[in-house]
């Protein structure tokens, strides 16, 4: 018994299947597939979760018919040669004490024809406003074949050590379309009252059900409010639930919020949205029926988890980011340090942000997420010096034969350095940190400071902890320069020493303060002197993810007006794959941020900046205060070529040091120096 | 003007000559052999490098070598393989293919294409700054930290020891590619290339040897690789000549210079424009004009006098006619005819006959896959091409409606003699059935449509240009029925007595289309009268004259830019509104987004994103109907009136005719009548209930 979260840790059972505590990897897209076959890398990941103390894993969903291939990566259930491949996964997550559920489904309309080349099947023909393609309006025959792919699927699943079956039927599936006002209507018995909508779900239970027996437990995933209009709402949820418990063939109620093609910034909620926001769903299920509740909603703290249990809001809580980003979640947090799970940020880009460009998923943090099965390197000879390489080419004699601890000076503390200083302490070697400013976390913990963005800051604070764990010290407000180099005399130098701001052809120089006429400045440079910009002050904005947008909410509350400017399309157009869209514009409206897609600044003046409008040549002059760039930056390398021709050093170049990109790439190449060194 | 170069029509070649220009072999230029090096090639025609997302484990394989092989044995002279990656650190998409896993196939193909007469040729590259780090996870490399506008990722500013080893790289190989059998190499100094990269005041800021001169990198690699494969192989460059940036990048001036250097090496030329900023006009879709490099070639042609390399025409060659054309002028000896290629790939065969090749539109919405998506090449018109593989496996299947197999059909067997094929609906997906079912050898094949000339929805999309070249497909059809012995019997069929003498076990195939239905915003409402649908649109468009309609969107496709364009082009005053952050996006792949944005805000047009339209209920007793523009994230409404309103993409599967007879026969519902979808599935589905037709009638 697990004394601070004790119901998080107490055992569970649906129906004839016991759980060891309440903690469940629910079912979510991994783009892991191969052939629309289960790979290693899955059962290397849900393996990892399992060992790390999960009670409950349920894999993402198994396609249960041909006419069904939404995405290039989905796994076909209804192909017999997945049994091996189940097999491994279901041993594998079982040798560590989890269960394991498979989730089946059909996306129906939320699909497409482009890998199948087969017409998509729905309740109407009625096309999805993601997918938009039409689909046909199934007929009875249909139906039945479609039940009938449910329970080969279900059995298939179950005889190769599957202990239950989650139907999916919320979020994109052909269940939710049938139970759903918006694309149901039919006139026959299956459309029209909630009653026939609801009879292809309660049919389907009878049909699975009889197809697995009764053992493996069996689970309906239901959809609690799709957010759209004319959609599900949770008093027909409601009845749905209670129709479903008087079937007596349905151990468990999974729940959900939203629709994946119309609503998917609800179902999988990024750090703008608060956590336990879908609460109100199981909370109001649990209360109308006695099965038990699955619960979720970026859950990602013990606490939280154990008081949505506590306050009776549901039975088991899905963590699913959470422990994407730390498979040992559920043993750590049951330990006497629960401090060292390595939190998610719920930042959606190496996860989510993944899934919806078609790749594999991973973590910002946890760069072995997605990647348990081989680990770093992609080739046997994968060599540090080779193209796109880390570091200078060493001399034959002091490449791969010098083993060993090594002595690392690490130049920067800033989320590549810090993760360099983890991965080599793991390894042995004697690691010294030294960081210019006077805290750590570089451009990220400046990035964390701005609205919406504090879990940002997460990554590094993971970091320091995992450090402090390792009792690896930082010295800060010194730098790193040749004569340090030559006191100290390390083995290796690991420049991490990040970037600074770049003038484009139209600036001169960056200011540092407002004066009279056109400020000029730079984003790294406002957040670093915290800069309190007023008047009228524009945004230009190159990279499009979330520095302008999260700097404009931040500036509107010392700026008369903000607007962000862009040569793109639209404004933030990074962010519609880590799902941050409709917030983002919600708040912009909210705070009166003007948007001005598709312009250049040209040349600026005493009064503003000149733009151009790229798609019509138009000119314009924008009367402003301050301008600030959100451009690409460049590398702060000076270290890395001074130090060329100190003997005997090795040296490497990292993160935004070597080139200015994203923190999951500075987490990547500190882990990267560990698996070469 | 405008950033990037404004995309003018350009007057570049004289389209008059048709895809019907049919020429017996010995007098079409195109069809001579031409010596390229110490190889000669059978005739004029390439096959040029395209991205297939065939090459699953970063190799060409099976689907790669079907694909490839159906032209090879087709005649083209030249077959040019997709980029191979030099070095794996180029991992530009999640299939692109490297050189070493590449070389089993490779070899293959180079044995297949020897059988043949066919050169294959190994296209070389790594792709820089314009690469990808999301499957590699490493650093992107490049001269300079310029980053790309597409890959949106700095690079890192190559060290020389990486340059070193990049020529190492491509020098071992080309080696590898020859020592394997291809007959030559073409490296890509074009789109995506980290040689044009370096060569580009674009992208090229260094201060180092290789930055003082931009052309160093180009002559060292050339030189190494022609050295390492020797004179018996064959050597190309495909070339931008051309950024199209105004700012600065490639020009004619500096490509012919940079050729006059090392022609001497070279054996063959590809000319092509588009640099990173303009990606979108390497291979444009149908706004820009057929042969649209023509002028640029021919500049080059002129500053290059003397030249011991054969200069290769490369831009939407779509038909031989202009292939034809450009050779003649004498400027070029090889034309690219990818496209071309890919719709049809017995284009050459086919010169030979009487037969027109099936004709590219340069609708660019199969055979350019660019997004992550990782969708195989294929052809809008063309439901084999891209499927050669899966096609040789799986084509003797009967399959229902639904497209899933149904070996009940099997065991319906009647003679040749005895069924009979009624095929209500002579759009595109019955005129393609009712041809296919002519050329296996069927007799009693009815043919009905309730107007008075065949088309359909074809017919209609025919009528708007802005909608592309559709007519040239109607016209290949309409012509590939003159020679088939099928009546069009013109005959609205109510009930399937009415089809001719109808008997039990005959099929049905319904290929009857879609119909408009009304906007959404209009269900409930009294105001039918306001709404108009995009097929009349498109063939009346004068409705649209003077008034201002508003045309509501929620599919940002190709036909959204096509109704806008043509009501603008009618004199209406336009309000688009759309729910997308932007308009017309899932037009993107075919390259036209950004050209669409920038002809539409050169009209009386007003493009209202993030927007829903609500209708006023309230306005009885005014002339005009009137409603709001509602953003969606916003309250400010806008209040319009209007005269007209459309949706973009509403429309249902006609109902089937009624059986009252209670026939036993088959009947398959095909195309637009199955779901209103694309030309893409109307001629899948005609093909399969043809094989399935054809596997009815087998013998056991």
């Amino acid at each position: 018994m697990i004394r601070r979260f004790p119901l998080l840790y107490s055992s569970i059972s649906l129906g004839r299947q016991t759980l060891r505590n309440r903690i469940v990897f629910a079912a979510h897209l991994t783009n892991f597939a191969s052939q629309g076959l289960p790979s290693e890398q899955h059962r290397a990941y849900y393996e990892e979760r399992a060992r790390g103390g999960a009670g409950l894993i349920i894999t993402e969903e198994l396609s249960v018919h041909p006419s069904d291939w939404p995405y290039e990566k989905m796994i076909h259930g209804f192909n017999d040669a997945v049994r091996p491949r189940y097999r491994t996964i279901t041993e594998s997550v079982h040798r560590h004490g989890a269960l394991i559920f498979a989730q089946i489904n059909h996306n129906g309309s939320q699909g497409s024809s482009l890998y199948s080349r087969l017409p998509l099947w729905a309740p109407s023909q009625i096309p999805d406003p993601l997918f938009r393609e039409m689909p046909v309006a199934i007929s009875e025959p249909t139906i039945a074949e479609l039940f009938e792919s449910y329970a080969t699927t279900a059995q298939r699943a179950v005889d190769c050590g599957f202990d239950g079956i989650e139907l999916q039927c919320s979020h994109s599936s052909i269940i939710r379309q049938f139970l759903s006002p918006k694309t149901n209507h039919r006139h026959d018995r299956y459309g029209g009252s909630l009653t026939n909508r609801s009879r292809v779900l309660l049919e389907l239970i009878n049909v699975v059900r009889s197809a697995i027996g009764p053992t493996a437990a069996l689970g309906v995933r239901l959809c609690g409010d799709e957010m759209i209009d004319d959609g599900i709402e949770i008093n027909e949820a409601v009845e749905v639930a209670r129709s479903i418990e008087a079937t007596g063939q349905v151990d468990y109620i999974n729940t959900s919020i939203g629709v994946a093609t119309a609503s998917l910034y609800v179902i999988e909620a990024s750090m703008t949205i608060p956590p336990l926001y879908s609460r109100f769903v199981p909370a109001t299920l649990r209360r109308a029926v006695d099965l038990p509740i699955v619960g979720s909603g970026r859950i990602k703290d013990p606490t939280q988890a154990e008081k949505a249990l506590a306050d009776g809001d549901m039975d088991l809580v899905g963590m699913v980011r959470a422990q994407i980003a730390d498979p040992n979640f559920a043993t750590t947090a049951a330990s006497d340090h629960p401090e060292r799970i390595r939190l998610c940020l719920s930042c959606n880009q190496e996860c989510v942000g993944r899934m919806g460009l078609n790749r594999w998923l991973s973590c910002i943090e946890n760069p072995l997420a997605g990647r348990e099965h081989i680990g770093h390197l992609h080739h046997d000879d994968e060599r540090l010096d080779g193209l796109g390489g880390l570091g200078a080419p060493m001399p034959r004699s002091l490449g791969s034969a010098q083993r060993g601890r090594q002595r690392v000076l690490i130049a920067g503390a800033g989320p590549s350095g810090l993760q360099a200083a983890l991965a080599l302490t793991q390894r042995g070697h004697r690691v010294k940190v030294i960081e210019q400013r006077s805290s750590a976390g570089g451009m990220l913990t400046l990035a964390a400071s701005l609205p919406t963005r504090a879990e940002l800051g997460d990554l590094v604070r993971n970091q320091l902890q995992a450090l402090e764990d390792r009792r690896i010290e930082i010295t800060f407000g010194q730098s790193v320069d040749l004569d340090l180099i030559t006191e100290l005399s390390p083995d290796v130098l690991i420049v991490a020493t990040g970037s600074a701001p770049k003038l484009p052809y139209f600036v001169s120089r960056f200011d540092t303060e407002q004066g009279s006429g056109l400020m000029v400045t730079e984003v790294g440079i406002v957040l670093t002197h915290a800069l309190p910009l007023k008047g009228s002050v524009y945004i230009f904005d190159e990279i499009g993810f979330h520095h302008a947008t999260s700097l404009a909410l931040h500036l509107r509350s010392t700026a008369d007006s903000v607007t962000i400017i862009t040569p793109h399309l639209s404004v933030g157009q990074g962010l519609g794959v880590t799902l941050d869209l409709e917030t983002w514009n919600t708040a912009a409206n909210e705070a009166d941020i003007r948007q001005l897609p598709e312009r250049i600044v040209t040349s600026l003046d005493e009064t503003g900046i000149n733009v151009m409008v790229h798609t019509t040549g138009q000119a314009e002059h924008l009367d402003a205060d301050a301008l600030v760039l959100v451009n690409h930056r460049r590398p702060l390398d000076d270290l890395y070529h001074q130090t060329q021709s100190v003997r005997g050093l090795k040296r490497f170049r990292l993160g935004d040091a070597l080139a200015p990109r994203r923190a999951h790439q500075c987490v990547i190449e500190g882990d990267l120096l560990g698996e070469l060194l | 003007m405008s950033a990037a170069e404004a995309v003018e029509p350009e007057a570049a070649v004289n389209t008059s000559a048709t895809s019907n220009e049919r020429v017996r072999d010995g007098q079409l230029t195109a069809l001579t052999p031409h010596q390229v090096g110490t190889y000669e090639l059978k005739n004029r025609i390439i096959f040029g490098p395209h991205r297939t997302n065939f090459c699953h484990d970063r190799a060409l394989g099976e689907a790669s070598l079907a694909y490839y092989g159906a032209r090879i044995s087709s005649d083209v002279a030249m077959v040019v393989t997709e980029d191979l990656s030099v070095d794996p650190s180029d991992w530009p998409y999640e299939y692109a293919p490297e050189i070493q896993r590449s070389l089993p196939t490779l070899a293959l193909l180079a044995r297949l294409g020897y059988r043949h007469g066919t050169a294959v040729v190994a296209s070389l590259n790594h792709s820089g700054a314009e690469g990808s780090s999301a499957y590699s996870q490493r650093v992107l490399l490049a001269p300079s930290d310029e980053v790309d506008v597409d890959a949106m990722e700095p690079p890192k500013s190559m060290e020389p020891y990486e340059i070193d080893l990049l020529k190492g790289a491509f020098r071992a190989a080309a080696s590898n590619a020859v020592d394997a059998g291809a007959s030559g190499i073409e490296i890509n100094v074009s789109q995506r290339s980290v040689l044009r990269q370096f060569l580009s005041t674009l992208t090229n800021y260094r201060v180092d040897p290789y930055g003082t001169d931009r052309s160093l990198l180009f002559r060292e690699t050339i030189g190494e690789i022609r050295h390492a494969v020797g004179n018996g192989s064959i050597l190309g460059v495909r070339l931008c000549v051309d950024e199209r940036a105004s700012w600065g990048g490639i020009t004619l001036e500096t490509a012919a210079a940079l050729l006059n250097d090392v022609g001497a090496l070279l054996d063959y030329v590809v000319v092509t424009s588009g640099s990173g900023f303009t990606k979108y006009l390497y291979r444009p879709d149908f706004h820009q004009p057929a042969g649209f490099n023509a002028d640029r070639a021919r500049d080059l042609h002129d500053r290059s006098q003397g030249r011991s390399w054969a200069l290769a025409v490369q831009g939407s060659i779509t038909n031989i006619g202009i292939g034809e054309q450009l050779l003649n002028e004498g400027f070029c000896e090889l034309v690219e005819m990818t496209r071309a290629l890919i719709c049809d790939p017995d284009l050459i065969p086919k010169l030979r006959t009487t037969q027109s090749p099936r004709p590219c539109i340069r609708c660019n919405q199969g055979c350019l896959p660019q997004d992550t998506r990782n969708i195989s090449v294929r052809c809008l018109i063309n439901p084999d091409s891209g499927w050669e593989l899966s096609t040789a496996s799986d084509g003797e299947t009967t399959r229902n409606e639904l497209g899933l197999p149904d070996h009940s059909l099997r065991r319906h067997r009647r003679s040749r003699r005895e069924l009979g094929v009624h095929i209500v609906g002579a759009g595109i997906c019955g005129l393609d059935l009712a041809i296919r079912l002519h050329e296996q050898g069927l007799d009693s094949v009815h043919l009905y449509d309730s107007q008075d000339e065949p088309g359909g929805t074809l017919r209609a999309l025919a009528a708007n240009r802005f909608a592309g070249n559709f007519d040239e497909l109607l016209a290949y059809y309409l012509d590939l029925l003159t020679h088939v012995d099928v009546n069009i019997e013109q005959r609205f069929i109510r009930d399937l007595s009415d089809c001719n003498s109808i008997r039990d076990g005959d099929v049905v195939a319904y290929c009857v289309g879609a119909q408009p239905i009304p906007p959404e915003v209009l269900n409930g409402t009294s105001n039918g009268s306001v709404w108009i649908d995009t097929a009349s649109i498109y063939s009346s468009p004068g409705i649209a004259y003077n008034k201002t309609v508003v045309l509501i969107d929620e599919m940002g496709s190709t036909e959204s830019i096509a109704t806008s364009e043509i009501l603008l082009d009618s004199g209406a005053s336009l309000h688009i509104v759309t729910s997308d952050p932007v308009f017309g996006t899932r037009s993107a792949s075919t390259g036209d987004l950004v050209p669409s944005l920038q002809r539409l805000r050169a009209r009386d047009c007003t493009v209202h994103t993030a927007s829903r339209f609500i209708l006023s209920t309230s306005n009885q007793h005014e002339v005009r109907p009137s409603g709001f523009v509602s953003p969606i994230f916003g309250h400010q409404k806008k209040y319009v009136t209007f005269d007209h309103l459309a949706e973009v993409g509403r429309r249902q599967s006609r109902p089937t005719p009624s059986n009252e007879a209670l026939l036993n026969v088959h009947t398959f519902r095909l195309g637009d009548a199955l779901a209103p979808r694309s030309i893409s599935e109307a001629l899948l589905e005609a093909e399969r209930c043809a094989t399935t037709i054809y596997e009815m009638l087998r013998l056991p």
